[in-house]
């Protein structure tokens, strides 16, 4: 099992906790509400604890993006919401712009969803990487719906893998979702040696 | 303000509407061409030589700056904004030494309104 030093512990959860708040601001103007984040939560376990993780959910519909992203580190970033609430986020975000009635949501619902994803995930990956200074390069978004099992997939679900999570709250809908990180241990150490490198440029 | 034609490529349905319905909103004489990718960008090039194109950066076939690059060779004139949710510094940077403006996503009137002024 990967342990990180307590420095390495705070530096991560400082990082990540950037990046969420460029998620948050930019989830927070499109659907022009409150967004409030939790602190991060940053465990290596198998795949299979997610699900033990995501207990304010119903994790059988579950509304999901996820987008792989490679280069200097690599791995899964997913947004997770109730697949129940998720018309209510399109409605949210398309009401205001483009004038759209409710009766013509549905037909938008993924393609929506898909470019909410698109901006949180981007937001968070490139705050990260720009922090630690490396380049990401990120897939496109790919949204699905159905079960956790379905959604949060990995290739070994014996491997350890690092999870980051954090809750987003919309405010004054009471919407809840997560943003989950997935990387192997090759990732691991390829995050590790950036933050490493990111505490040594700290000047004394 | 003269009429204008703006190329919007994006693939991303609902950003190219919401980016179409703030300029329409504007500017109703305006023309409007929208394309889902570079390809199909490049395609519209031969036909079109735009004021104005607003492109996404993560897109399916070549990316943003690819295109950008073709349409700088294609259609000298046009004034290019790369508007994107990729906001990584290295992504503003090349995108500065190509001579390419930039936006991050999300798409709100008051970006929309500087990118096109």
């Amino acid at each position: 099992m990967t342990i990180l030093t307590d420095l390495q512990h705070d530096t991560l959860t400082e990082i990540i906790n950037i990046g969420m708040g460029s998620a948050a601001a930019a989830l927070s103007t499109m659907v022009k509400d409150e967004v409030s984040i939790s602190v991060p939560d940053i465990s290596f376990s198998s795949i299979d604890a997610i699900k033990d993780n995501l207990n304010e959910l119903d994790t059988s519909n579950l509304a999901s993006v996820r987008q792989g992203f490679d280069g200097e580190l690599s791995g899964d970033a997913i947004l997770l919401f109730s697949g129940d609430k998720s018309l209510e986020i399109v409605r949210m975000l398309l009401a205001n712009t483009l004038g759209i009635n409710d009766n013509d949501f549905s037909d938008f619902e993924q393609e929506a969803l898909s470019e909410i994803g698109n901006i949180i995930l981007n937001a968070g990956l490139s705050a990260i990487a720009n922090t630690l200074r490396f380049d990401v390069n990120s897939s496109l978004p790919i949204y699905k719906q159905g079960d956790i099992d379905r959604l949060v997939t990995s290739d070994d679900k014996s491997q350890t893998v690092l999870i980051l999570r954090v809750d987003l709250n919309l405010e004054n809908k009471q919407i809840k979702g997560y943003v989950v990180y997935l990387m192997d241990i090759l990732a691991i150490d390829q995050l590790i040696e950036h933050i490493d490198r990111y505490i040594n440029s700290i000047p004394n | 303000m003269s009429t204008k034609s703006v190329l919007i490529v994006d693939d991303s349905r609902v950003s190219r509407m919401m980016v179409s319905a703030i300029i329409n909103n504007m500017y109703t004489d305006w023309t409007i061409t929208e394309a889902a990718s570079g390809d199909e960008a490049i395609t519209v090039l031969s036909e079109l030589k735009p004021d104005i194109a607003i492109i996404d950066f993560n897109m399916p076939g070549i990316d943003g700056l690819q295109l950008a690059e073709k349409i700088k060779q294609q259609s000298p004139n046009t004034a290019i904004t790369l508007l994107t949710a990729n906001v990584q510094d290295s992504i503003q940077a090349k995108a500065a030494t190509l001579g390419v403006s930039f936006a991050g996503k999300p798409i709100t009137e008051e970006k929309i309104v500087s990118i096109i002024s």
